[in-house]
């Protein structure tokens, strides 16, 4: 049996993990000991980590959103080639409003048309990607304010940038929504239980849309803020995205099955996988080496997973729970 | 009298019209196939010709590779296999690079054996260690990827035997090896599935894990040899493609594995496992294969195609729902 110390460091086991990678990082690599890599890190992170957060309610409220790479990119179109026409901060709130009108839609078809989340974002992915490449002409699209776009990445607070303070601000108030409030405790109780949720009285259907619509916003507030920080909005960005943000969510422990995560976990996976490309870039390791390794970890912390709960499984006496029960409405 | 006519007519009648109307759910899917045609032919003289036909199948034919396999794991439960982009150009990559060293049909065999052993660390992980698809999946398709490349350096890799060159690119009576394969394969894997012990073993796994195995299933195996499956039909793609384009590189099955699944789901299999059949998935295929060819044929600029695709998978989608629902009710 594990003891309680025990239960309590596999419960954080991810804040151990980054803990033991940066440490590492910063024996093995002598470039990782200077305070630009910190900024680096967060830098390089900020765009996926905004996604990330969304994405970990979602999952957390029982489903899956596929489409967030296809909003990354349809955000940045909107924000940057929205400049010229009607201006800096509308083409952004436009470009918000689409996220969320995705994620409404996505929501929708989920709830109302009782399409599993996976197919129906799916089907949201290809299609938001064609409507992208449609308003673009399929070619990159410059913004006219670049003035604009530069402060997306000067520091404000020492080296903090606005990005930056923009994902930490998101982690700390989705953080605090999720823990702190009864709205937020109503999304763990829908995707761990629907069922049990609606009979208590929670509207599990707006909860689920909700979700969506949250994850839509963020992405396309990544999206966003990867246009600006480029003066370019590309059709073809956040084509890893989707990935890394999945594999981030994975890694922090939250449960694909719903009901369970954190997304201050969430946030110790983002860095980790950061932490981790930006060593392996110092190092020079080629692309494939990379994906080897990315593959590696995301493996190696399922299977860290599934062991422990098989274990307490058998302390309890049944049968191991199938963590791979289908994503999506039940 | 009028009454008794009544009372005895009336339960005949709606006994017929309901097997009518459960049948317009089941079949809903080969309706919109038939839909699809006729719409093709009104809207383009070029549609309902032999030639376009064949261009359409030998289009969707490593999608259908890839979706034939995706329907054993569909159906036994687990969900999606993601790791289709790496058994496809994975294999495709080690066919053609170990050419020269072990000759061009033992290559073939070596692609093949690299889709199998994906599929079947898969098929462990989820089987036995029972973590969820996506996740693993996810993760043997980035370790896969990379592992291939590694072989080759990076480098794109090209066929240098004549014999591989012929078997990609030959025809038999003017149809396509791939598409005559691909036939062969739906045939094989549809006996399989609906005619054999191992194929009910799939749908019973899909349809009660416990049960299944309280009965005496062997459902880890079963769940091992549905990813394994996944792993050759999708290898068996990507070293035809392979053989096609003469050359094999990282980028060849990607998105493939969402254009599986969404076959998949367009021919009404059930996600959640435990039903489906091969013929609803390659009528999925043949779907979304006529939808490209279609659009390409009337006109619909190519930046706008993939809004148009994803409507039409939700319409589908949507569509077989509800028809399905009316069906059961």
């Amino acid at each position: 049996m594990i003891g309680p110390q025990g239960r309590f460091l596999l419960k954080n086991r991810i804040y151990l993990i980054f803990g033991l990678a940066v440490l590492s990082a910063v024996a093995l690599i002598p470039d990782f000991r200077t305070t630009d890599v910190a900024s680096a890190v967060l830098a390089r992170v900020s765009t996926d980590g905004l996604v990330a957060v969304g994405m970990t309610v979602v999952i957390i409220a029982g489903q899956l959103d596929l489409s967030v790479g296809s909003v990354v990119a349809l955000a940045g179109v909107i924000a940057l080639g929205g400049q010229g026409e009607i201006g800096t901060w509308p083409a952004i709130g436009l470009a918000l409003l689409a996220g969320a009108a995705v994620g409404t839609v996505n929501g929708l078809l989920v709830v109302k048309g009782g399409i599993n989340s996976f197919i129906a974002t799916l089907a949201t992915m290809i299609g938001i990607s064609g409507l992208t490449f449609t308003i673009s002409g399929g070619s990159p699209i410059s913004g006219v304010d670049p003035t604009f776009g530069a402060l997306v990445d000067t520091g404000v607070l020492g080296p903090l940038t606005p990005r930056m303070l923009l994902f930490v601000g998101a982690v700390l108030v989705a953080h605090f929504v999720l823990t702190s409030t009864q709205p937020g405790r109503n999304v763990f109780a829908v995707g761990g239980a629907p069922e049990v949720a609606r009979l208590s009285g929670i509207a599990t259907d707006r909860y689920q849309v909700g979700a969506f619509v949250f994850s839509g916003l963020m992405a396309a507030l990544g999206g966003i803020v990867l246009g600006l920080s480029l003066n370019t909005g590309t059709p073809i960005a956040g084509i890893s995205t989707l990935l890394t943000v999945v594999t981030a969510v994975v890694i922090g422990g939250t449960s694909l099955t719903g009901g369970s995560g954190s997304v201050l976990k969430t946030l110790a996976g983002v860095l980790l996988l950061g932490v981790l490309s930006t060593a392996m870039n110092l190092q020079g390791l080629p692309v494939h080496t990379q994906s080897i390794i990315n593959g590696g970890v995301l493996l190696a912390v399922v299977l860290l997973d599934s062991a422990y709960s098989a274990r307490r499984a058998r302390v309890r006496g049944s049968v191991p729970p199938m963590s791979g029960a289908p994503v999506g409405p039940r | 009298m009028s009454l008794s006519d009544a009372q005895s007519e009336s339960p005949a009648r709606s006994s017929v019209y309901w097997r009518a109307r459960a049948n317009v759910g089941t079949y809903a899917i080969f309706f919109v196939l038939i839909a699809l045609v006729a719409a093709g032919a009104l809207a383009s003289p070029q549609f309902l010709t032999t030639r376009n036909f064949l261009s359409i199948a030998q289009a969707v034919a490593f999608i259908g590779f890839a979706a034939i396999g995706m329907t054993f794991v569909t159906i036994s439960g687990s969900f999606v296999d993601l790791s289709v982009p790496a058994t496809f150009a994975g294999s495709g990559i080690v066919a053609l690079s170990m050419q020269p060293i072990v000759g061009p049909i033992a290559g073939i065999v070596l692609g093949l054996a690299t889709g199998v052993v994906i599929g079947i660390v898969n098929g462990l992980l989820i089987g036995y260690v029972r973590a969820n698809p996506v996740i693993v999946t996810l993760g043997t398709v980035s370790v896969g990827l990379g592992a291939a490349q590694l072989l080759v350096g990076g480098q794109d890799v090209y066929n240098h035997s004549p014999l591989v060159a012929s078997l990609g690119q030959g025809n038999v009576y003017g149809a396509p090896n791939t598409v005559i394969l691909l036939a062969l394969a739906a045939l094989a894997a549809h006996l399989v599935l609906a005619r054999s012990v191992f194929g009910r073993w799939v749908y019973a796994t899909g349809g009660g894990y416990s049960a299944s195995r309280a009965a005496g299933v062997p459902v880890r195996r079963t769940i091992i040899a549905a990813f394994a499956l996944s792993g050759l039909f999708s290898a068996f793609g990507g070293v035809l493609l392979s053989a096609v384009i003469e050359s094999a590189r990282q980028a060849d099955g990607a998105g493939y594995e969402f254009n599986a699944v969404a076959a998949v789901a367009i021919g009404g299999n059930s996600l959640l496992g435990g039903s489906g059949t091969i013929p609803r998935t390659i009528v999925g295929v043949l779907i979304l294969g006529i939808i490209n060819n279609l659009m390409i044929l009337i006109g619909v600029p190519g930046e706008s195609q993939n809004l148009v695709k994803g409507i039409i998978v939700i319409v589908a989608v949507l569509m077989d729902i509800r028809l399905r629902r009316q069906a059961t009710r």
